[in-house]
């Protein structure tokens, strides 16, 4: 046989052969020579690996990240068991609902490592109960995948004192993850009297110590007004750090990405004129620009520009190209490294 | 409609079809056998059948396991479609049961060949357009790739490796969980 031939086979017919294998088979297959890798490379989009049948009995996404994701039960039965899927090594282990997860109004993350010299990835749970109001503290219960087990549940500390109210947008797309912390916005809402106005504040939880905290969130930034949930998200970027992007919709739409410096201190990274960035935008003006969306990961941000799709990336300031996503809602939009990403990644020999 | 149905056989397999290998050798096939393959499908529908099939492509050692397959994968088509008017009979279904268990063992010892044959008949299916040859193929390949780590396909498939060792070292770091 011709130390070249299998080589040779054209990238469709790899494809052939390669979509009815796992990911982890095709990512061995990616480490076989060059040509193999490129093609699988160059045809990552074609090659999305096929939904198992058991998926259909847990069709509630709750959580996903790095490969991982968990699955619930459905509607009906939030109380039952969950499904840990890691879709890069096909495992799948059943994990019990929180104590506390009976209850719908309760929001799942996966937070994960980086892995071990052994390639083993650990993965934590955290377990949040969604509450109207939040002000006496967070109830919270974190999973670990290396105990098997659910720690014990928790109240967070109370928010700040003189607090009447606090709330905080409790999806998981609200809820980033960032160097093995949990970081989410909650809103504080100040007393009457003496009557202070509403503010935002960052709640953060880390998964291993269990430890959780507060920060301020810049000071020298104007935070828009209480009734603006899309203005407002944080995100990781720029060196795996915590932003925080502010959409100023004053006449110039100007989007504020704010980065993490240590503990607690934050510095304008960037402010990005929409105005100017947007080709045909008018300079003066109402323009109608609205936040369907955004990449936790990577902060892109997918705007509606008078009913235009645009993606624009937040650390570069530019403009990427995006297809027509007909979404509707900013819930459509979740966003996690998927396996075309994934493979995009791989660096091309 | 029994009698209707193999009196169309009988027409069908009255045409004959000539297909030609790369190396010039004739294979004489029915229609039915020979339809199998859409590309040889269409060209027969374009009526440029005469004077035989020129298949550039495919050897004569392929040519005919591809067309050892598309016999007896015809010979099923047939059995199938005249079996359908009487679905809930029995008798019937049995048949077809025992037929199809055939037909997987017929499958199986089809597979039953070196690398390099493996790959011409890849590249013959897509060229003919045979999608059950393409499946049946393509899943073989599929099988003997699960659990094998790079090393052990590039071992099966006589790959050369072309990457540096500082290049496969990186593929493991980025994909460690592939490797386990």
């Amino acid at each position: 046989m011709d130390t070249d031939l299998w080589a040779s086979l054209p990238s469709d017919l790899l494809v052939e052969v390669l979509r009815r294998l796992a990911i982890t088979a095709v990512v061995r297959c990616a480490g076989a020579c060059r040509p193999w890798r490129r093609s699988i490379i160059g045809k990552a989009s074609s090659l999305q690996p096929s939904c198992p049948v058991w998926f259909k009995q847990y069709d509630k996404l709750l959580s996903s990240r790095d490969g991982f994701l968990l699955l619930g039960g459905g509607s009906e039965s939030m109380a039952s068991d969950l499904c840990l899927l890691g879709a890069g090594s096909g495992s799948c282990r059943s994990i019990p609902a929180a104590a506390l997860g009976a209850f719908r109004t309760c929001t799942y993350t996966l937070v994960t490592d980086d892995g071990g010299a052994d390639g083993s990835v650990a993965v934590w749970v955290l377990f949040v109960r969604q509450e109207v109001d939040i002000k006496r503290g967070l109830i919270h219960q974190i999973f670990f995948s290396a105990s098997s087990e659910w720690g014990p549940v928790k109240r967070s500390a109370r928010f700040e004192k003189g607090v009447d109210r606090a709330d905080m947008r409790l999806s998981s797309n609200d809820m980033v993850v960032c160097r093995g912390s949990i970081y989410c916005l909650v809103h504080l809402y100040g007393h009457r009297r003496p009557r202070r106005p509403p503010k935002w504040c960052v709640f953060a939880i880390n998964v291993r110590t269990e430890q959780t905290w507060t920060m301020e969130l810049p000071e020298k930034c104007k935070v828009p007004g209480p009734y603006t949930f899309n203005r407002l998200f944080l995100a990781t970027s720029e060196h795996n750090r915590l932003s925080l992007l502010i959409h100023q919709v004053s006449d110039r739409h100007q989007i504020e990405v704010w980065v993490l410096i240590g503990d607690s201190e934050w510095t304008l990274r960037r402010a990005i004129n929409m105005r100017s960035l947007i080709p045909d935008c008018p300079i003066e003006g109402r323009i109608r620009l609205i936040i369907l969306g955004f990449c936790q990961r990577n902060g892109c941000l997918f705007v509606d520009f008078d009913h235009k799709d645009l993606l624009i990336d937040i650390n570069t300031g530019s403009l990427r190209p995006t297809g027509r996503v007909c979404i509707d809602r900013v819930s459509k939009y979740p966003y996690e490294i998927d396996w075309s990403t994934y493979l995009s990644k791989m660096k091309y020999f | 409609m029994a009698s209707a149905g193999s009196g169309d056989e009988k027409a069908a397999a009255a045409a004959m079809i000539t297909l030609i290998s790369s190396d010039n050798e004739k294979f004489e096939v029915t229609e039915a056998t020979a339809t199998l393959s859409q590309t040889i499908r269409h060209m027969i529908e374009d009526g440029c059948t005469d004077g035989g099939v020129p298949l550039p492509n495919v050897t004569s050692k392929i040519l005919a396991r591809v067309i050892e397959y598309c016999k007896k994968h015809a010979t099923a088509a047939a059995g199938e479609e005249g079996s359908s008017s009487s679905f809930s009979d029995a008798a019937f279904l049995e048949v077809d049961r025992a037929f199809l268990e055939e037909l997987e063992e017929f499958d199986d010892a089809f597979l039953e060949v070196d690398r390099a044959t493996l790959f011409d008949l890849i590249l013959a299916a897509n060229y003919l357009d045979i999608k059950g040859l393409l499946n049946l193929t393509c899943q073989k390949v599929a099988d003997s790739v699960k659990g094998k780590t790079p090393e052990q396909i590039r071992e099966m498939y006589n790959i050369v490796n072309d990457l540096t060792p500082e290049e496969e070292a990186e593929i493991r770091r980025e994909t460690q969980w592939a490797f386990e």
